[in-house]
């Protein structure tokens, strides 16, 4: 994949390509920034640059080495992601892994001038794995590229932080959502902005849900909502209770009522001009949003934030659902 | 492609890859063997993108074409079949049909464009050895590599070529406790004239040893470039990867003054550790040699269950000394030296030991003693 095709990252692909010109490569990179804005991409686009034999400091995308790296199959480039021990349980990268990197890091290149091993979601490193990894951070060989690829970098042992170049990736912009969307959906304009929108900035969610699905979801979870301002609190228990195991759903339904509330935000200090993301509901929003203060708006915006800020925290998933619509129970009464 | 293919040959090229297709699956298309017509036969090539091995087998070819398919049940097959002749033949990238006798079997396959391609290799120099002299290098050697994978240059054989006319080729193994070095002259010059130190993992170091003692073998080319190391003997290519790192400067490491020297019949000695290491501690494997003017004493000590002891004569003129070993080391660079003689050479109790084989000057080795 050639780095023009990485989009909204203009910062990141120009350093990039700066240090891939000059021949000034570190032996590692820790790419982090929100999560699915293109950081594998990118550095998939730098394993290619690397391999490609026809492009200087880019890929061409065509020769064998490029669609080899494109399709997984170069012998000198290595995903490494998080992987579950047991069916269900938690993906985390093993020691094991790490041993095979180290193994197959060890050894020169089979094919090409480099290698390339990307570790994806390093963040989730099991502690062993980090600690062993650390060793291999140390003293690369200097045949080697070492790609980190994180959203939480926090998460990383400061060493492992410390030992590796930088690189910061921004939330993408909702016109460069729409470009990919455009792209890898092949949508119109107008569709693709409106997905974009949707899809509260990520861009796999966007590609991995269609609209249908999403509208039909948003229809019941509008519904949920509405009975529960309906004031009977039965219906909010019997509601959250569907999340009891299902902190995914939970975080979905918690994502619509974020965008939600942000839209009768908007109408309420904008007016009708105000773009929505709910667009196609903007007469159930207007209503809504004439019968209620500002005050009234921003703090419920900041409750539901936060206790989507709590889910990801593990926080359980039901009682964060049961808080979080607690104060609009009667609300219709 | 479509060609006929004598059992035999078929079954002993399919033999020899089994081991390198089965470690990975990360990418499922490397436990396929790949098999392409070429003049005179079928090329086959397999590897795990650590070593890779080729192979030309005599058939006959009627038809062209390449194809990757299972090296395990293709393995499987050819071996029981009942027929002399297998007829092989595939339409199109889909798999083959595979017939002997009143047997048929279609084995699936996947395209070989998506096969890890044999690497070009810039050649930067090559000698040949003959295949009688690199086993015994290997025998003496590999034994000694390290299995610790924090230190992965340890973790392989380290073959050194010098750029003078008449240097010897060397081999050196170690794993930080002992180390064992042969060297041999070469019958032939080396070409590329220019010093070499390759490490060569242990892996390839162990299907070359098969190889090698499958039948009698002629010259072995080895074949160096900058990332590989390619073995060749007639129709059989071994290609590897070398070992990404530095190799300790073994000639540091040999001790060169020690003035107390046993000499020992090699068989006593190694059945003597034998009955002796029976009550070794499972923990540390440690034996006892106490020496004395004209004896030797070996002994052991398992605090639970026993202990034992041996005497044997030998020669030995230094001061009174109680060294310390791992038994296992002991045998295995006992079993690594030919003649009916060992002699080893001590400084102190805790200095390590240089280890010779009186009828062979070009071996040497190490081991580290330990603390009692």
């Amino acid at each position: 994949m050639p780095f023009a095709e990485i989009v909204g990252q203009a910062r990141a692909v120009e350093i990039l390509q700066r240090e891939l010109r000059t021949g000034r490569v570190p032996q590692a990179y820790l790419f982090h920034g929100p999560e699915s804005v293109g950081k594998k991409r990118t550095a998939l686009a730098v394993a290619m640059a690397l391999q490609c034999r026809a492009a200087e400091a880019d890929a061409c995308g065509a020769c064998p080495e490029c669609r080899n790296v494109a399709a997984g199959h170069h012998p000198d480039v290595r995903f490494y992601s998080p992987q579950a021990k047991t069916r269900g349980a938690a993906e985390k990268i093993y020691i094991e892994q790490i041993r095979t990197l180290q193994q197959d890091i060890a050894l020169r290149p089979m094919a090409g001038r480099m290698k390339i091993f990307v570790v994806d979601d390093a963040d989730r490193l099991v502690e062993q794995a980090a600690n062993a990894f650390l060793k291999t951070l140390e003293e690369p060989p200097d045949s080697s590229l070492l790609i980190l690829v994180t959203a939480f970098p926090d998460r990383l042992l400061a060493t492992i932080r410390s030992r590796c170049r930088t690189v910061r990736f921004q939330p993408l912009s909702p016109e460069s959502v729409a470009a990919i969307v455009a792209r890898e959906k092949g949508a119109g304009a107008e569709e693709a902005a409106r997905l974009a929108r949707f899809a509260h900035g990520s861009v796999a969610r966007v590609l991995a849900v269609d609209y249908e699905a999403m509208t039909q979801q948003r229809a019941e979870f509008l519904e949920e909502r509405q009975r529960c301002a309906g004031g009977d609190p039965a219906a909010l228990f019997a509601f959250s209770d569907s999340f009891t195991r299902n902190s995914v759903q939970a975080a979905a339904f918690l994502e619509f009522l974020v965008t939600w509330e942000r839209d009768l935000m908007a109408l309420k200090l904008q007016g009708p001009d105000a773009a929505l993301v709910h667009g196609d509901c903007a007469a159930a929003l207007t209503r809504e949003a004439e019968s209620r203060g500002v005050a009234d708006l921003l703090g419920r915006l900041e409750l539901v934030e936060q206790s989507l800020r709590r889910l990801q925290r593990n926080v359980n998933a039901r009682l964060v659902v049961e808080a979080a619509l607690m104060p609009i129970i009667g609300e219709l009464n | 492609m479509k060609f006929t293919i004598e059992k035999s040959s078929l079954v002993t090229g399919l033999q020899r890859i089994q081991a390198i297709v089965q470690a990975r699956t990360t990418m499922p298309i490397l436990s396929n063997v790949r098999l392409e017509t070429v003049k005179g036969g079928i090329l086959l090539f397999a590897t795990d993108l650590e070593i890779g091995l080729r192979d030309l087998l005599p058939a006959e070819i009627e038809a062209d074409g390449t194809i990757t398919v299972s090296a395990k049940k293709l393995y499987e097959i050819s071996r029981e079949l009942k027929q002399d002749a297998i007829r092989i033949a595939s339409e199109d990238s889909e798999g083959i049909l595979i017939r002997s006798g009143k047997s048929s079997f279609r084995l699936r396959g996947l395209p070989a464009e998506e096969f890890p391609s044999f690497p070009e290799i810039e050649e930067t120099g090559r000698t040949a050895v003959p295949a009688a002299m690199l086993l015994e290098m290997i025998r003496k050697t590999a034994y000694a590599v390290s299995t610790d994978l924090t230190r992965m240059s340890l973790n392989g054989v380290l073959i050194h070529l010098s750029e003078q006319k008449g240097a010897p080729i060397k081999m050196v193994a170690t794993d930080g406790h002992r180390l064992s070095l042969v060297s041999r002259k070469l019958p032939g010059l080396p070409s590329g004239g220019k010093s070499r130190k390759v490490i060569v993992p242990r892996k390839a170091i162990s299907e070359l040893k098969k190889y090698m003692e499958e039948a009698e073998r002629g010259d072995v080319e080895i074949v160096f470039s900058q990332n590989h190391l390619v073995f060749q003997e007639k129709n059989y290519t071994l290609l590897s990867r070398l070992i990404d790192g530095k190799f300790p400067n073994y000639s540091d490491i040999i001790p060169k003054h020690n003035p107390h020297q046993l000499s020992v019949d090699r068989e006593m000695l190694q059945g003597a550790v034998r009955r002796v290491s029976i009550l070794s501690d499972e923990k540390t494997h440690a034996i006892k040699l106490a020496l004395r003017k004209g004896e030797i004493q070996i002994s052991s000590n398992h605090p639970e269950i026993g202990e034992a002891q041996e005497a044997l004569s030998a020669e030995y003129q230094g001061e009174d000394l109680e060294v310390g070993f791992n038994v296992r080391y002991l045998q295995d660079v006992a079993s690594a030296v030919n003649g009916a003689e060992i002699r080893m050479l001590f400084m102190d109790a805790l200095s390590p030991s240089r280890i010779e084989d009186p009828q062979d000057d070009g071996f040497l080795a190490i081991i580290m003693p330990m603390r009692l």
